[in-house]
Parts: structure tokens; sequence; C-alpha cells
């Protein structure tokens, strides 16, 4: 089974990489801001390619290795070594992305590539009352199956077992346990608000978050950033949804041992996983599709004085987003699909780095 | 309405904001009673600082343009500079100073009117 679930995610994890240079934003290559003119030279061309036939042809020799190799080890040594290869082949991804990097800032600079046009800020004052994210109390929702399971446990605490699981194996089965008590019952269901509150918070400061467009293309950009943030605020309520789907099963089957057969509690694991990975690639095809449909230049405005900001400066390795005078938390990632923090924003570190920390002191002390 | 602001210009930021506005409000893009977004959020779009934000909307609070509604933004609320009003003396207080210039540099109340009118008109977008 391991095997099987590890193959599958180097697979995932080598395609969402390849399709990276694929559909990102044209005019954002490898962390680089290339303006509209420059965007489909050869050279970006090239680094393109290179990235994606150098990171798949070792990724891939990766996953021939291991399917060759896994029948002669045992299952733990199948386990470390299916973790050092997806590390491996994430930091072969690295490398690869700050060689292109590099090569990408020299090219804008020996080039000239600095927009000779004016560079603007601009926003449009009407987007707002576009935004379509959902509501925060949809987000939030299963904080109340929470609430309901919170009170179930303690209603059957007499029912339960004086021994109950804090740990699930590959096969579904609990290979952990632990001594009854009101707060064992209860670190499941309070590792599982940590999480619900956590989502509700980074969707309610997405929203918050810019909407930024383009000054060369602004109906494209803003029609781009609008469903964007329409994607991801779903993809958020989705994934927030499906977690607690899967650790209130895990909770009914404390309060009630035995309740699901072993097929399904091997089901659920395996079920979570397909549905996360799937809607993540769901996600990246459709960032990807917006990308390609609405990056042309549509020329609006037929000024063509102005070009955008030329945010370089603010991107750290065309990775990290440090600027101080922007409020956003939480910005479109440059490199990649997704969104990423604002470093510069304190309140950023602790909404992700937060309720790690209290999981993790949640899990170990009580 | 779009609002573009230039980094490199002479103006400062916050005062190009304040002149977008109001040309927004001439335009007709804005009308009485519209709510311009909140302090925080407009700072997030443009990717500049909130204290730039909040300078303007203060400033254009001042010169009886808007009324701020803390904790959510900002409406469209137009007080008319009637001729014993205090924005009428501002204005007049403002006005001085460039007409002098103006009046310095040669300029008749011919050539000052045409010039008047010529913005006049293109900030009615005519």
């Amino acid at each position: 089974m391991e095997q099987v679930i590890f193959i599958v995610l180097m697979i995932f994890q080598t395609v969402m990489q390849i399709l990276i240079p694929v559909v990102m934003r044209k005019t954002h290559v490898f962390g680089v801001y290339v303006p509209e003119e420059y965007k489909d030279v050869s050279s970006v061309r090239f680094y393109k390619k290179l990235y994606i036939i150098s990171y798949s042809a070792v990724s891939f020799a990766f996953i021939a290795g291991y399917v060759v190799w896994m029948s002669k080890l045992n299952s733990s040594m199948i386990a470390a070594l299916g973790m050092v290869l997806l590390l491996s082949t994430m930091i072969w991804g690295l490398i690869l992305y700050f060689y292109c990097h590099g090569k990408m800032l020299e090219l804008k600079r020996r080039a000239g590539w600095s927009s000779a046009l004016k560079e603007i800020n601009i926003t449009d004052l009407s987007a707002r009352k576009l935004d379509e994210m959902l509501p925060w109390y949809i987000v939030a929702m299963p904080i109340l199956l929470t609430l309901g399971l919170s009170v179930l446990t303690l209603t059957h605490y007499t029912h339960i077992p004086n021994i109950i699981p804090t740990h699930w194996g590959a096969n579904g089965q609990p290979d952990s346990f632990t001594e009854k008590s009101y707060v064992s019952v209860l670190t499941l269901l309070l590792v599982l608000m940590v999480m619900q509150a956590m989502f509700v918070a980074i969707h309610e400061f997405t929203r918050k978050s810019g909407i930024k467009i383009s000054a060369t293309n602004k109906s494209g950009s803003k029609t781009r950033q609008l469903l964007m943030r329409k994607y991801n605020s779903w993809f958020l309520t989705i994934i927030t949804l499906v977690i607690t789907i899967l650790l209130s099963f895990l909770q009914l089957s404390i309060i009630y041992p035995g309740i699901f057969d072993e097929t399904l509690m091997l089901l659920f694991p395996l079920v979570f996983l397909a549905v996360v990975l799937i809607g993540t690639l769901v996600y990246a095809v459709k960032v990807g599709k917006l990308n390609m449909q609405l990056e042309a230049v549509t020329n609006d405005d037929a000024t063509k004085e102005v070009s955008d900001f030329d945010a370089d400066y603010h991107w750290k390795a065309g990775l990290f987003y440090f600027n101080k005078n922007d409020p956003s938390l939480f910005v479109e990632k440059r490199f990649g699909i997704g969104w990423t923090i604002n470093f510069a924003r304190p309140l950023g570190y602790v909404l992700i780095i937060g309720p790690l920390v209290l999981i993790i002191l949640v899990t170990s002390f009580l | 309405m779009y609002i573009k602001l230039d980094p490199q210009s002479d103006f400062p930021i916050y005062s190009q904001l304040i002149h977008q506005l109001m040309e927004g409000i001439l335009k007709g893009e804005l009308k009485e009673g519209d709510m311009l977004p909140s302090v925080r959020s407009l700072a997030a779009d443009l990717g500049i600082n909130m204290h730039t934000v909040n300078k303007s909307y203060h400033e254009l609070e001042k010169r009886g343009v808007i009324q701020i509604i803390p904790k959510s933004g900002a409406i469209v609320r137009i007080q008319h500079a009637d001729h014993d009003s205090e924005h009428y003396a501002r204005l007049a207080r403002e006005m001085k100073p460039i007409l002098l210039e103006a009046m310095t540099l040669g300029m008749g109340k011919a050539e000052i009117n045409s010039l008047v009118e010529m913005l006049i008109n293109r900030f009615k977008g005519e």
C-alpha cells in the first residue's frame, strides 16, 4: 500500500512541477517580471523548456528506480526511501528554479528589459463589488460539525472504552493508543478546530488582500484576479470540508469502536488523499487555463505609454514577497500556483506557523 | 473606475489619489452616496501604504467631498461650496498664490479665463 501511495505522490509532484512553467503567468518568468513585449522571446522559452526537461528526466528516473528497487526492501525502508526521493526531487526542482531565476535576472539586466514605459500602480474601484469569494460563514460551517461531535463525545463519555486510539496506520487500523480522559477524547476535535479556524482566517485575510490588476491588460487581468480569488475560496472551503469529514470519521470510530469495518477504515484516508490531489490538480489546471486565456494583451485603453510596477525588488529570490507598504497578507505566487504570504507582515507568519505550533503542543502534551 | 498612480511623479501619491477621486466624481463615475473601498482594501489593491490612503481620505473629508465611516469605508458626500462656507473661503485662499503667479508672469484676465475654461472642459471629460 505504502509504495503505491508514494508512487502516486511522486507522479503527482512531478506533474505539478512540470505544469508550473507552462501555466505560470507569461509576464512572471521564474519569479522575474518580464514586460509584456519580451514575454515570448526565444531565450525565455529556452529556459522554460530546460526546466521542464531537466526536472522530468531526474524525477521519472527516480520513480522508475523506486519501482524496480522496492520489491527488495522491507516496508519501513520503502517508506523511508519514498520520503527521501520525494524530498530529493523537491530539492532538484529548487536548484533548477534558482538556476533559471538567476539566468532570467541576467538576461533582463543585459538586454535592458526593464520597460522604458512609465510604471504605475493601478486599481479598479468597482473590482471589490465583483468579488465572488464565499462568505466567511460558509467556510466556517464545518466548525458546527466539530462542536456537535464534541457534545456527542462528552455525552457518550462513559460508553467509550478505557483505551482509545491516537494514531492510525496506512492500513486504516489504529496503531497507537492512550488512556481515556476528558482531554484525550477531545484532542482530535481540538486539532480539527485549530485547522478549521486557520482556514477561515486564511480565507478572510485573502479577501482583504489586494485585487491586483495589470496596467497593460486591465479587463483581462481583473477578470483573472477575480476568478483566481473565487477558485481559491472554493478550494479552501472544499479542503476544510474534506479534512473535517476525515477527522469526523476517525472521531466516530473512537466513540463507537468497530462502527466502520476494515475496508471502510482503509478507504477513508485514500479517498481523502485522492480528493485533495484531484482538487489541487483541478485548481492548477483552472488557473493555468485562466493564464492562457486572459493573458493576451487586450490593450483596452490603447495607451501604450504605461507598464506595471516592476516589483522584482519586493520579491526576494523571486519566491518571498517582502513589501512593508502593502497591507496584503496573502499575494499570488510569482512562481508556482497559489498564494504566498507577505513576509513583511508578521501576522502572516502567525497565521501559518501558529496553528502548526498549537497542533504540535496539543498532540504532544495533552 | 480605474485609479492610476505614478510613483515617479512630482505630485505625492496621496494628492494623486485625491485628484483622481475628484475627477471620478466630476466625470460621473462616482456619484453622491457611493461607497469608497475601505482604506485597507484600497491600499492593498494599489499596493501602497495604508497611511497614504488614510491621508487622502482625511484630506477629502476635510475638503467636504466624502464622509468617513469608521471601520467600514467612506461615502461620497459633497458639501456645496456656498459663498459664505468655509470651503469657499479656503478655495479663495488657495487660489490666491496661483493667480498671483499667473498675473506676475503677464497673463491677463482673458488668458486666465480661457485657461480656466479649458481645464473645466477637460475635467468634465468634454
